[in-house]
């Protein structure tokens, strides 16, 4: 038997043009700012308009690659920004190298002295250099970063 | 007359599976690696896999407004399909929302052999009907060899599972 009218999904997904990244975060986050080319994500507090801290996540284009830049170019641009964002405060708990939607994501965990964990992962697309930066306070929301990290797919529109 | 497939979703994120955007009917899905795509017309995109397995994702628009006409329109589309489709044996249906905004989902899976010689000869299908509010609504159509039942019907689920609908440009 069918449910007539099933219950809303567990995540929500997001696509911004302005970065050309679409990914998922559980029920209650929502788009609360965006540039040409950012889109921040953050669970928003009673007040239906201030973001909860410790719950922001950050897209951002870096920069813009050339048609015809190389698979070195492209390497070497998301080593520079790995190596940017690790020299970001705090302490490092964790660097990782994945692969998510057939590209190479550099991932970094950083401990801050204010008790958050900043989740940051650089990524190259065919034309896009890009940046996560995501904050939170306690573990599950870090568990939502890093799986919305995981189910981004680099539409580019 | 084969039991029910697994409602269980494959796990689409791995790298045996790619991402086909098609820009024009504002979807994405992940399709597994290798299959080809093409796109028919500007409503459709299509992807074929070995062994003739294939799906197509077609965007139009909802008979009606409102979302009470897609329960009772996916409340009734199975016993219509069992009535109206020559050959037709329902094995199950689905109802799942989408995490891209509310997007309500039909999934119908059956077994199609109407008897005809053919090249094809019977099938296992998947038909998915998807409605993403009063002027935007997706019908997918997939659809295997029977005999590649077990291996494919599976995979077709999965993709109508993976669909995420992106935000017309604003």
């Amino acid at each position: 038997m069918t449910d007539p009218d099933p219950a809303p999904a567990e995540l929500v997904h997001f696509y911004s043009y302005a970065t050309g990244v679409s990914l998922e975060l559980p029920v209650g986050f929502e788009q609360v700012a965006h540039d040409d080319g950012s889109a921040t994500y953050a669970v928003l507090g009673d007040d239906d308009v201030t973001p909860v801290p410790g719950t922001q996540l950050l897209v951002q284009v870096v920069a813009t690659l050339p048609d015809d830049a190389t698979d070195t170019d492209r390497d070497e641009a998301v080593d520079g920004l790995a190596t940017a964002l690790a020299d970001r405060p705090g302490t490092p708990v964790e660097q990782a190298e994945l692969q998510v939607d057939d590209e190479r994501v550099v991932l970094l965990t950083t401990r801050g002295d204010d008790a958050t964990t900043v989740l940051s992962a650089a990524a190259v697309t065919p034309h896009r250099l890009v940046s996560v930066t995501a904050v939170a306070r306690d573990g599950d929301v870090l568990a939502a970063h890093r799986a919305a990290v995981e189910s981004i797919r680099w539409v580019g529109l | 007359m084969g039991g029910p497939v697994s409602t269980a979703s494959l796990e689409t994120a791995g790298p045996d599976w790619v991402s086909l955007t098609a820009a024009d009917l504002l979807v994405s899905m992940r399709v597994p690696r290798g299959w080809e795509a093409t796109a028919p017309d500007r409503t459709t995109i299509a992807a074929a896999g070995p062994d003739g397995v294939s799906l197509s994702v077609q965007r139009g628009v909802p008979e009606e407004p409102g979302h009470d006409w897609f329960v009772e329109f996916a409340r009734a589309v199975p016993a219509q399909l069992q009535d109206d489709v020559p050959g037709f044996e329902l094995i199950e249906t689905e109802r799942f929302r989408l995490s891209s905004a509310y997007a309500d989902v039909l999934l119908v899976a059956a077994r199609r052999d109407d008897g005809l010689t053919g090249a094809v000869g019977p099938t296992a299908q998947v038909q998915a009907y998807v409605w993403a509010g009063d002027r935007r609504m997706y019908v997918v159509a997939g659809s295997t060899p029977a005999v590649h039942e077990a291996r494919d019907l599976p995979v077709l689920r999965a993709v109508v599972h993976s669909l995420r609908l992106l935000p017309p440009r604003g």
